[in-house]
């Protein structure tokens, strides 16, 4: 089990989430994908991506600066 | 997953971003993507107009981008016969991955949508 980090930062909706998509090839089962982003619709979109694709959405959480750090499992 | 179905029925950045916006978060959720480029649309799909569009829209995310993920996600655009003559478009002026249909065919590929929307 790995764990991967995707820099979404500076993306607008939905090319955060299009990234992810994008990177799943790179991805095996039980590995952890840690995404960093900034677009406000993230975290909603996160977990709407995820309860959609049946992912494991671990956490999102905002630092306090308007960047949101996730960890999906795959 | 779902079926998607969106018509496209003008050229200019109100018309094309959120067509391209909600298909391409809609085929990276899993769903099925149609775009069907009625003529009035048809010019934005000529080689080059979308990183004109993407100019005018300033604060909007990277149309090419996310036309590249319309590709990556197997979305379908098919392209209203129509509007080539309206506007003296040929054929191979199109962006790649383009199929040109009649009105007849896209309802065909549409039937069974779950969810149609129209910009």
């Amino acid at each position: 089990m790995a764990v991967k980090e995707l820099d979404c930062i500076g993306l607008k909706c939905p090319q955060p989430i299009l990234k992810v998509v994008a990177f799943i090839p790179q991805m095996e089962a039980g590995d952890i994908l840690e995404i960093k982003a900034d677009c406000p619709s993230f975290p909603t979109d996160i977990k709407a991506w995820c309860d959609r694709t049946g992912k494991t959405l671990l956490f999102c959480m905002d630092d306090g600066t308007g960047t949101h750090s996730a960890q999906i499992q795959f | 997953m779902g079926k998607v179905s969106i018509t496209i029925n003008g050229s200019e950045v109100k018309n094309v971003y959120p067509a391209v916006t909600i298909g391409v978060s809609a085929a990276a959720s899993g769903d099925e993507v149609i775009f069907f480029v009625l003529p009035s649309g048809l010019p934005a799909f000529v080689k080059g107009q979308m990183e004109v569009l993407n100019e005018k829209g300033v604060n909007l995310p990277d149309l090419p981008e996310m036309m590249e993920g319309l590709k990556m996600l197997n979305c379908r655009i098919l392209i209203c016969e129509l509007g080539f003559e309206v506007h003296g478009i040929k054929e191979e002026d199109l962006m790649e991955g383009c199929e040109v249909v009649g009105a007849t065919t896209f309802v065909a590929v549409a039937q069974g949508s779950d969810l149609t929307f129209s910009f």
